[in-house]
C-alpha cells in the first residue's frame, strides 16, 4: 500500500489508516466525544488497522488520499482510536475506543452527530461486523442541546403525582377501533385509576380513525375522567406524521384542545422531526412521550448495529419526557443489568462507568432533565412488586393486556393495577422487602380489592421465561 | 367498581374538622420538626385531603409533602429497629432528604445504612449513590468474600469495582479514595489497597495485538482436493490419483511425490465427500449447462459414490475418455464417481473494486 501522511506532500493512493488514526498514546480531552465500537475485523485484518479505519471513516478519512486533504488541518479534525480491547469470552471481537474532536459536530444536532459517527462506516468491507456500544458526550456539547421538554421533576409537578411510578395502558386492539369507541376505552381506563393511556405506535391517521377525530374524542374522555376522579389524567396522542409540517399541525391542535401530553415515534420519525417537536413541546407546555418503534432493527443483533443505550442517550439529547425501555420481567428482551444501565442513563444526572451493565464511559448530564423510562409489554399485576423494586418511583409502568384483558372490563383492570401499585409502594415505604414479600403484599391487597383478586386469578399461571439476548 | 382513591390501601376514615384544622395549623406554622409534618400530611391525605389542597392551606408543596411522608415512614422503621438516640436525633434534624433516599432499602437494611450516613455525614447526592450501591450489593447472588455485609463494605465494593475499570490514574485514585473512605472490614480495606500497587494502568507503549482469528464454521476451512487434470482424461488418469488424508483440526494434508491440488470451500457437501478429486474442464463439456461455453469449471467428483440414482450426474468412461453424464435408469457401464459440485469461477462487475478491502458499500 502507498502510505499517506497528513504532514507530507500529496501522495496518491489508498490509506494505511493505522499510521494516522491509531494513537494509543493519546489521552482523550474533556471536550472529546468518545465512542466505544464493538467490531469483528475480516480475517487477517489487524485489529489496530480495522479500529483505525473506523476512526477514519467516521471522521475525516476517505478510502484514498485526496488533494483537498492538504487544505485542512487533519490533525485538528481527525478521530483517534486511543485504545483497543479484546472482548472477554468472545472470539474475534474487539472494542475500539475512539475520541472525536468537538469541532466535527454541529451544535444541537443529534442528526449530524449520528450521521458522522455511524453514517457510512457500517458498510466498511474490512469489517465483518460493527456495533456502536456507547458514547461519552462531553458537557460542552451537551450544553448545546435543549434535551427533554420538561423532565421528570416538572412532569410530576404538572401531574401533581409524587412518590410512585405512573401507570399507563396502551389501548388495544392496535388498529381498527373507531374514534368514538377508542375514546370510550380511554375514559374507562383513566376512570379506573390509570394516569395515562396511550396510542399504539402505528396509530397515526388511518381511514378508520383520522387523527382529529381521535384527538377530540380522547380529550373528551380525559376531561370526563379528570372530573370524576379529581386527578390529572392524560393520553399520549401520537402526532407522528408523514411530514414535519403535518406533525406540527397535530401537535398544535393537541395544544389547542388542552391535552397534557403528545407522543412521537422517534426512530421512524427521525431525529430532526423529534428535536423540532421537543422544542415545540417545551415552548408550549406539552409533555412528550417517545415510542421506540423500529429499535430492534438497529439494536437487537449483538455484534452489529447500535446498542439501545446509545439510542436512549441520543433521545435524551434530542428531547423526550418518556421513553420505552423494556420491562426486565416482561415478554420483551433485555437482561436486567443492561436494561437498568440504560435506564440510569435516561434519568440520572451522573452515571459512572460500569462494564457489568454495559456502560463504557462515565457520563455527566450537566443537569439536563431526565427521561422517564417506560416499562411496557407483557406485564400484569403479579409483576408489580418486581417492577417497583427494579424501576423505582421515577418510571411509567404500562399494562396493556394487563389492563384491557381483565375479565370484568377496562375500568376494573385499571383499578386492579392501581391497587397493586399503591399496595407495593406502601409496603416498600414501610420497609418490606418486595422481592421476597411481594406476593404476600399482592395477596393481602386482594382481600379488599375484588378487581385485583380477579386479575390475580386470571394471570397467576402466566410465566415469561424468554432468555435475554443482551449480555455484556 | 369504585374508582380511586376511595378503594386504595391508604384510604382512612375522615378526620374530625377540629383535628384536621389542628394538623393544618401545625403545618402552616411549621410547628415541631419534619417528622411531625410528614405524619400530619399523611393523616390529612389519608382522610381525603388532596395534596393540592394541603399546599394551598399550608404552603408545603406536594413534592415536599411526599418527601416528608416517606421519610417519616423510614424514620419510624429506624425507631422500630432500635435506633440509638444519637441516630434519631441526627435524623430528626434537617435530614429528611437523606432518609427519603433510604426508602428503597428494606427495614433490616435501613438502620445500618442510616448509621453509615450519619457517621460519614453524607449529603443527599451521596446518600442517593449509597442507597443504590447497597441495593446492588444486596442483590448479588454470590457476594465477594473480602467484602462483608456491613453497608460500608457494600459501598466500598462498588468503588473497588469502579476503580478496577478506570484506566485514567486520576479517576482511579478518586475511586480508590472513595472506596477506602467507606471500607469497614480490614479485608475490604486491604482488597482496595492492593489496587494502589497495581501499576498495570500506567500507560506504556503496547505491543500490537496478535492477529488471532478463531474459525467460526466448517466452511471457513477449505478442503484440499487432488486434481486429476483437464479433460480429455482417461480412466487410468483418474485411478492414478491417490486419495488424500486430511488431519483435523486444520485439515492438514500430507503429500509425497508430485501432483496438483485445488482448495475448495469447506461447504457441507464437500466436507462429507469420502474420496474427492477434481477435474478441470470448460462448461461446454458439461451436459445441459447454463454457463457460457468457454467458461472454465472445476468438477468435484466423489469416487466413493458409484451407486446410480436418477438425481445425480456421474463420471463414466466413453470411448476411452472420461465424461460427465446423467442417466434416467441404471446404466450398464461402470460409474466412476458422482459429480457433487460444479464450481465456476467468481464473476463480478468490477474485479478491481472487489479486491480492495477498505471500500465502503454506502
Amino acid at each position: 500500500m502507498v502510505q499517506a501522511k497528513s504532514s507530507a506532500g500529496f501522495n496518491a493512493g489508498v490509506q494505511d489508516y493505522r499510521l494516522t488514526y491509531y494513537m494509543p498514546e493519546y489521552t482523550p480531552k474533556d471536550t472529546d466525544l468518545l465512542a466505544a465500537f464493538r467490531f469483528i475485523p475480516q480475517p487477517g485484518v489487524p485489529p489496530e488497522e480495522a479500529a483505525a479505519a473506523i476512526a477514519a471513516e467516521s471522521s475525516t478519512g476517505t478510502w484514498t488520499t485526496v488533494w483537498t486533504d492538504g487544505l485542512t488541518d487533519l490533525d485538528r479534525y481527525k478521530g483517534r482510536c486511543y485504545d483497543i480491547e479484546p472482548v472477554a469470552n468472545e472470539d474475534n471481537q474487539y472494542i475500539a475506543f475512539i475520541a472525536y474532536p468537538l469541532d466535527l459536530f454541529e451544535e444541537g444536532s443529534v442528526t449530524n452527530m449520528l450521521t458522522s459517527l455511524v453514517g457510512n462506516v457500517f458498510g466498511f468491507k474490512a469489517l465483518r461486523a460493527l456495533r456502536l456500544e456507547d458514547l461519552r458526550v462531553p458537557i460542552a456539547y451537551l450544553k448545546t442541546f435543549q434535551g427533554p421538554p420538561h423532565g421528570i421533576v416538572v412532569e410530576r409537578d404538572k401531574l401533581n403525582k409524587y412518590g410512585r411510578p405512573l401507570l399507563g395502558c396502551t389501548i388495544k386492539p392496535k388498529l381498527g377501533l373507531s374514534a368514538k369507541n377508542y375514546g370510550r376505552a380511554v375514559y374507562e381506563c383513566l376512570r379506573g385509576g390509570l394516569d395515562f393511556t396511550k396510542d399504539d405506535e402505528n396509530i397515526n391517521s388511518q381511514p378508520f380513525m383520522r387523527w382529529r377525530d381521535r384527538f377530540l374524542f380522547v380529550q373528551e374522555a380525559i376531561e370526563k375522567a379528570q372530573a370524576e376522579t379529581g386527578e390529572v389524567k392524560g393520553h399520549y396522542l401520537n402526532v407522528t406524521a408523514p411530514t414535519c409540517e403535518q406533525m406540527m399541525q397535530r401537535a398544535e391542535f393537541a395544544k389547542e384542545i388542552g391535552t397534557p401530553i403528545v407522543m412521537h415515534d422517534f426512530l421512524t420519525g427521525g431525529f430532526t422531526a423529534n428535536t423540532t417537536l421537543a422544542k415545540y413541546c417545551r415552548d408550549n407546555g406539552l409533555l412528550l412521550h417517545i415510542h421506540r418503534a423500529m429499535h430492534a432493527v438497529i439494536d437487537r443483533q449483538k455484534i452489529h448495529g447500535i446498542h439501545f443505550r446509545v439510542l436512549a442517550k441520543c433521545l435524551r439529547m434530542s428531547g423526550g419526557d418518556h421513553l420505552h425501555s423494556g420491562t426486565v420481567v416482561g415478554k420483551l428482551e433485555g437482561e436486567k443489568g443492561i436494561t437498568m444501565g440504560f435506564v440510569d442513563l435516561m434519568r440520572e444526572d451522573h452515571v459512572e462507568e460500569d462494564r457489568a451493565r454495559g456502560i463504557y464511559f462515565t457520563q455527566d448530564w450537566a443537569s439536563m432533565p431526565g427521561v422517564m423510562p417506560v416499562a411496557s409489554g407483557g406485564i400484569h399485576v403479579w409483576h408489580m412488586p418486581a417492577l417497583v423494586e427494579i424501576f423505582g418511583d421515577d418510571s411509567c409502568l404500562q399494562f396493556g393486556g394487563g389492563t384491557l384483558g381483565h375479565p370484568w372490563g377496562n375500568a376494573p383492570g385499571a383499578t386492579a393495577n392501581r391497587v397493586a401499585l399503591e399496595a407495593c409502594i406502601q409496603a416498600r415505604n414501610e420497609g418490606r422487602n418486595l422481592m421476597r414479600e411481594g406476593g404476600d403484599v399482592i395477596r393481602d391487597a386482594c382481600k379488599w380489592s375484588p378487581e385485583l383478586a380477579a386479575a390475580c386469578e386470571l394471570w397467576k399461571e402466566i410465566k415469561f421465561e424468554y432468555e435475554a439476548i443482551d449480555t455484556v | 367498581m369504585t374508582p380511586p382513591p376511595d378503594n386504595l390501601p391508604n384510604a382512612n376514615p375522615k378526620l374530625s374538622p377540629e383535628v384536621a384544622l389542628e394538623l393544618l395549623q401545625l403545618l402552616r406554622r411549621k410547628e415541631g420538626n419534619w417528622i411531625d409534618w410528614g405524619r400530619a400530611c399523611q393523616q390529612l391525605q389519608k382522610s381525603g385531603y388532596g395534596a393540592q389542597t394541603i399546599f394551598e392551606e399550608t404552603g408545603i408543596e406536594p413534592i415536599q409533602q411526599n418527601l416528608t411522608i416517606v421519610a417519616a415512614q423510614v424514620y419510624e422503621s429506624l425507631e422500630k429497629s432500635g435506633a440509638s438516640e444519637a441516630v434519631k436525633s441526627y435524623f430528626a434534624g434537617p435530614k429528611s432528604d437523606i432518609l427519603y433516599e433510604l426508602r428503597v432499602l428494606s427495614q433490616d437494611r435501613r438502620l445500618p445504612a442510616a448509621q453509615l450516613a450519619m457517621e460519614k455525614k453524607l449529603d443527599v447526592d451521596e446518600a442517593h449513590a449509597v442507597a443504590k450501591a447497597l441495593q446492588a450489593f444486596y442483590r448479588l447472588v454470590r457476594k465477594p468474600e473480602e467484602f462483608t455485609d456491613h453497608p460500608g463494605d457494600a459501598v466500598a465494593y462498588q468503588y473497588w469495582k469502579l476503580a478496577r475499570e478506570k484506566k485514567d490514574l486520576q479517576e482511579r485514585s478518586r475511586a480508590i479514595a472513595l472506596g477506602l473512605k467507606f471500607a469497614h472490614s480490614p479485608s475490604a480495606r486491604s482488597q482496595i489497597e492492593t489496587l494502589l500497587s497495581d501499576f498495570t494502568v500506567v500507560p506504556t507503549r503496547k505491543a500490537p495485538l496478535l492477529p488471532i482469528y478463531r474459525l467460526e464454521g466448517d466452511e471457513e476451512l477449505p478442503r484440499i482436493v487432488p486434481v486429476v487434470g483437464s479433460l480429455p482424461l482417461t480412466r487410468a488418469d483418474l485411478e492414478a490419483v491417490p486419495p488424500v488424508d486430511a488431519r483435523d483440526p486444520f485439515r492438514v494434508v500430507q503429500v509425497s511425490g508430485s501432483g496438483s491440488f485445488v482448495a475448495i470451500p469447506g461447504w457441507s457437501v464437500v466436507v462429507k465427500a469420502q474420496d474427492l478429486v477434481a477435474i478441470v474442464t470448460v462448461a461446454e463439456r458439461l451436459p445441459e449447462s447454463s454457463l457460457a461455453k468457454s467458461e472454465p469449471v472445476v468438477v468435484a467428483i466423489d469416487r466413493q459414490v458409484r451407486q446410480w440414482n436418477p438425481n445425480s450426474y456421474f463420471l463414466v468412461e466413453r470411448s476411452g475418455q472420461l465424461d460427465i453424464q446423467w442417466f434416467d435408469e441404471d446404466p450398464e457401464i461402470p460409474l466412476l464417481g458422482q459429480a457433487i459440485l460444479i464450481l465456476p469461477p467468481k464473476k463480478v462487475f468490477d474485479e478491481n473494486a472487489n479486491r480492495e478491502l477498505w471500500l465502503i458499500d454506502e
